[in-house]
This record gives structure tokens, C-alpha cells and sequence, in this order.
């Protein structure tokens, strides 16, 4: 038995080193601040794809024909309206990955789709503002 | 009522289980490496060698492999600290090399590194405190059972770090709920209907139904530390913990395996389950002999413990770098932090050059450092100068009219004409595109500003 009082001491310290050190030097695996879903967002976005079947995630589609590459960070049509670093990025890393020649695809508009609460607790607002234009292939 | 963790079985199982969840991490890091680095390239350039690594997927498969064999090594080698260093090690070049691909760390790997750290740590304070775990077997449970303490206390201190980070972001308004509707919402894929979108929807229409959830998951993040009580209180504040990550699964399809699995492990008594369900105990032969370090030499190692903890304690406050998601440098970079103050005239900001034209019809007239950007005017034949700000944007640094990867470019109020505007505008972008054709111009500009600030003007 290790006696209680020691125990609590060292459980406490390595509480309290885990804490300091992660939010002292941020992500350093296995420390982490771990702020995921912590930054009291307002307004979130979604890039997905508009079909003639309606809304798809774009890693729906096998393959994308699009005016060159995409970089859904800088749209100017939305601005920083809904901007997510990662969805954004990860969005055009996937329509980039896929570009190529389609055969018999059907028109999409590449989207964000823009979640926001105008006030706390109120109602969610969604709306659509469109990236993109391609013609594109379902898996 | 005993504690099953004082058990020598108990201390076996869980030593092999948290193994075989290390494992699963090493392998799950190592395939989604291999598979997401041919398509998420776009931080492979700004991770330098952990960039370097993903990119080949022979040495990601090999790097996995080691860290397998290191964790094998761990699992069997009970009273050795050292092969779970060794594990961890190998698991955070793999979080490294994995981060490279997607832009940022993955929150749902680290529970099983810090439990990992944690369980080292117990055995080092054990061996500062006179522990020989070879030496006999009740010096090496005794070990055991301060490696569970640390892995546990590493643990919970993963959850309480998400609480307390919600707090320093947003202070008590983040149990308003609405980040969790919002979560919600946004992690649904549409055109995949499943039988979780009812709940879904049901929870989003509802604000005080997530306003309640989003108090419990305070309460149940910063209240992880009873995981360090005794069994019963261990299983009450496990299963609120698990429940908390089913919801959040139910709601987002988020599921944080690492932490619900170790969750489980430190906290229900599974070898006392498995005997009552044989309905006998197995025979381990008498009890090993009670063993216990001298207090003089316990107080020691758990002052020094404590000592050492203080001093990490007080990092937050050193107003240190913090090491931020790739998709994030820039906010809090130095070079793109500076205080704000006068403009600080260069003769040139990256592909920028004070008196080259960027184009046929524009030129470079000035370039200055004012605080996080870089005021740049551009002249024609046609008038005075336009001034351009160009930074990284974020938060709360807008993309502006002509922003593009990451950076923001505007231009400042003037008497010439919005054509003039779009022209030299359209004219810059280009330029600094041609400098930074990898999409990541936001990075670019990072550095670009770091070259700027630092050197002489």
C-alpha cells in the first residue's frame, strides 16, 4: 500500500505538470492544452458538395474537372464567413488530390455551408455560399 | 473493500492492456499516414522533417513497426521503465509524422502518451523513493501500483486540461451550449442519414438541452481527477467520463477510443469480474510480502515530485511559444505578433523588391513592417500609390478582397478609382502566387514576415 498522503502529493503533481506543461508550450505529444471545441465559436462552416441529388461530403465524389486547383481558404465570394483551417484545407487537399478529366459527371457547386447562432441560445441560422464550380463523379 | 489495483494480477492485465491500446494507436497512426499523405499534402512542405518522413511511406511503416516492437517490449518487461519510454518516444515521432499530413495534432491519440508518461514517472519516483522492482515482487507491485497512480493521474489531467481550456477561452459562456449545437450540426455529413440525425436535430432545436450538456461535460472534465479516489468513486467518475464521450459521439460521431478505453481499464475491477464470473478465483499462491520504502526516503521523492511540478506549473505564465496546429501557425507567431508599432521601412518583403515591378504596369514604390503586416504601395503611371496590407489571416485578421492560402492582402482607403484597386491587387496576388505556388501562402507570409522583422532594415 502506498501510504494515501504520498500518493495524493505525487498524483497531484503530476496533475499539476501535465497542466503547466500544456498550456505553457501547447502541443507537445503527450501534452496537449486539448482546446478542441473550446474557442466559443458563434459561427461554424461545412464545405460540401452541391449535386443534382442535393448535399454530399466532397469525399463523396470519385473524381472532380474544376477551373485548376482549389484553395477554399481565400474565397473571396465568402470571405472568412465559416472559415475552418482544417475543413477548408482538408477540402482542397481532397478536390486537388482528384482533379482530372470526368466522363459523364454531373454539374456540382462546391459550398460552405454556414451554421451560426446570432445571439446565445438562440436559433441556428444555416445558410450556403457557394466556392466553387465543377463537374464532378459520385463514388 | 480492497482496492483491486493493489492486486498483482490486476497490475499485470492492465500493464498488457494499456499495451495493446498503445498498439492500436502505433498501427492506426502508421495506415493513416500512409493513406492520407498522398492527398493532404498541403503541410508536408511546413512540418520539415516530420514533413520529410510522411512522405515516404516505407519509413512510416518502418517507424511504426519499431514503436510496435518497443510497446511489445513494455508489455512484457514488468519492473522496466525504460521500454516505455522508449514506446512513447516512437509513439510521438508517429504523431509527428501523422500531424504533418492533416495540419493538425490529434487530441484522441495523447490520452494513451500521457497515461504512458504517467506510468514512467510512478516507476521513476518509485526508484527515487527505493523501490528495486527486481529485486523482489513486492517491491516491483509496489512500483506498479505508483505507475498506475501516474498514468491515472496523467489521464485525468488530459480531461481537465479540455475543461480548463474551455474556461481560459471563453470563461463560463461556453455552458451556453451553443458550440455544442453547433458541433453538432457541422459534423453531420449530408446525404448520410443515419439513425443518429434525430438526436442530432433534437438536441440542436433544443438550446437548454445543450446548454445542460455542455454543464456536464464541465463538470465532468474538470471533476476527472476523482479517477485518483478510491474504487467506488473510480467507476462513478469513469462511467460519467465514458457516458460523456458516448454523447459526444451520438451527437458529432466523434469517439475518443483511447480515452474510454483507459477510462475502463483503471477504473472497473475486471480481474475480481473474471473470477466471479468463473465463479472461483485462480490459486497465485501466498501473497507476496507486504513492502514499503522508509517515509524519510517517500517524503524525499514526493517533495521533489512536487517541486518539480511547481516549476512546471508556472510555465503558462513564462509567456512561452506555444506550439500551435500547423493550420493554425501565424496567430501566435512572434513574427506576426509583434506590439504594434511604428511603421519600420524594408527594401523588400519576400518576392517583393522596393523598386521592381510585379508586373508590366505596377511597381514596388515602399515596403513597411507595421505591426503584424507589411504595408506595401504600389504605383503605376496613372497616380499616387496604393497601399496594401498583407498579413495571415485569422480569427480575427480577415481574408480581405484579394486573400489567398491563408493570407490576408487588403488595401487601404484612396482617391483612385476600384478598377485601379482590382488591378494592382490581382497584380500582387500573382506575384506573391508565383513565390508561394504551394497554395500555403499564409505560411509564406509567416516567413516572410519572420525574414523581415528579424533582419536589419
Amino acid at each position: 500500500m502506498i501510504p494515501y498522503r504520498a500518493e495524493a502529493v505525487i498524483a497531484a503533481s503530476f496533475i499539476v505538470a501535465y497542466v503547466g506543461v500544456a498550456h505553457g508550450l501547447g502541443e507537445q505529444y503527450p501534452f496537449s492544452p486539448l482546446h478542441m471545441f473550446s474557442s466559443g465559436k458563434e459561427v461554424m462552416g461545412q464545405i460540401v458538395a452541391r449535386g443534382p441529388d442535393g448535399l454530399h461530403p466532397v469525399g463523396d465524389y470519385a473524381q472532380f474537372h474544376c477551373d485548376g486547383p482549389m484553395d477554399f481558404t481565400a474565397s473571396i465570394a465568402c470571405g472568412d464567413m465559416g472559415h475552418q483551417s482544417e475543413e477548408d484545407r482538408l477540402s482542397s487537399d481532397y478536390v486537388n488530390a482528384h482533379l482530372g478529366p470526368v466522363r459523364g459527371g454531373d454539374p456540382v457547386g462546391v459550398v460552405r455551408r454556414i451554421f451560426r447562432i446570432e445571439q446565445p441560445g438562440g436559433p441556428l441560422v444555416t445558410t450556403e455560399c457557394e466556392l466553387a464550380h465543377c463537374t464532378a463523379v459520385l463514388r | 473493500m480492497s482496492d483491486p489495483l493493489d492486486d498483482d494480477r490486476t497490475l499485470a492485465f492492465l500493464r498488457r492492456a494499456v499495451a495493446v491500446v498503445a498498439a492500436i494507436d502505433a498501427t492506426s497512426m502508421a495506415v493513416r499516414t500512409v493513406l492520407d499523405a498522398p492527398v493532404h499534402r498541403s503541410w508536408i512542405a511546413a512540418a520539415g522533417w516530420a514533413g520529410v518522413l510522411a512522405d515516404q511511406p516505407a519509413v512510416v511503416a518502418a517507424i511504426g513497426a519499431v514503436t510496435l516492437a518497443l510497446i511489445a517490449l513494455f508489455a512484457l518487461r514488468r519492473g522496466s521503465w525504460a521500454p516505455g519510454l522508449a514506446a512513447l518516444a516512437g509513439l510521438r515521432v508517429q504523431h509527428e509524422v501523422f500531424a504533418a499530413t492533416r495540419g493538425i495534432f490529434y487530441e484522441n491519440y495523447y490520452q494513451t502518451g500521457a497515461f504512458l508518461l504517467g506510468w514512467v514517472g510512478g516507476a521513476l519516483v518509485a526508484r527515487a523513493a527505493g523501490a528495486r522492482p527486481r529485486e523482489s515482487r513486492a517491491q516491483l507491485l509496489w512500483s506498479e501500483r505508483l505507475s498506475v497512480t501516474g498514468g491515472t493521474a496523467m489521464l485525468a489531467a488530459t480531461w481537465m486540461n479540455a475543461g480548463i481550456s474551455k474556461l481560459r477561452s471563453t470563461g463560463l459562456s461556453w455552458a451556453d451550449g451553443d458550440e455544442i449545437r453547433l458541433v453538432a450540426l457541422r459534423h453531420f455529413a449530408p446525404g448520410h442519414a443515419t439513425w443518429r440525425l434525430p438526436l442530432v436535430e433534437w438536441v440542436v432545436a433544443r438550446p437548454s438541452v445543450a446548454a445542460a450538456l455542455a454543464v456536464s461535460t464541465l463538470v465532468f472534465e474538470l471533476g476527472a481527477f476523482g479517477l485518483l479516489f478510491g474504487p467506488r468513486v473510480r467507476a462513478a467518475c469513469a462511467t460519467a467520463l465514458i457516458s460523456f464521450h458516448v454523447g459526444t459521439f451520438l451527437l458529432s460521431g466523434i469517439f475518443f477510443v483511447d480515452a474510454v478505453a483507459l477510462a475502463a481499464l483503471v477504473s472497473y475491477p475486471w480481474i475480481p469480474l473474471v473470477d466471479r464470473l468463473r465463479g472461483r478465483r485462480r490459486d497465485e499462491g501466498p501473497a507476496p510480502a507486504a513492502w514499503a520504502p522508509s517515509p524519510a526516503s517517500l517524503r524525499r521523492a514526493a517533495l521533489a515530485v512536487a517541486a518539480g511540478a511547481a516549476v512546471l506549473g508556472l510555465l503558462p505564465f513564462a509567456r512561452l511559444r506555444q506550439r500551435a496546429h500547423y493550420i493554425d501557425r501565424g496567430k501566435s507567431d512572434p513574427a506576426t505578433s509583434v506590439a504594434v508599432m511604428g511603421p519600420r521601412p524594408k527594401d523588400r518583403f519576400g518576392p517583393l523588391r522596393v523598386g521592381e515591378g510585379i508586373d508590366a504596369v505596377w511597381r514596388v514604390q515602399s515596403i513597411a513592417i507595421e505591426g503584424a503586416s507589411a504595408a506595401v504601395d504600389l504605383v503605376d503611371a496613372g497616380g499616387p500609390a496604393i497601399t496594401f496590407d498583407i498579413s495571415v489571416a485569422g480569427r480575427d485578421v480577415p481574408l480581405g478582397p484579394f486573400g489567398t492560402g491563408g493570407a490576408a492582402i487588403s488595401y487601404r482607403s484612396t482617391q483612385r478609382p476600384q478598377e485601379d484597386c482590382d488591378r494592382a491587387g490581382k497584380a500582387l496576388v500573382e506575384a506573391l502566387r508565383r513565390a508561394a505556388p504551394s497554395l500555403a501562402a499564409g505560411e509564406a507570409v509567416t516567413g516572410w514576415m519572420r525574414a523581415a522583422t528579424t533582419e536589419g532594415s
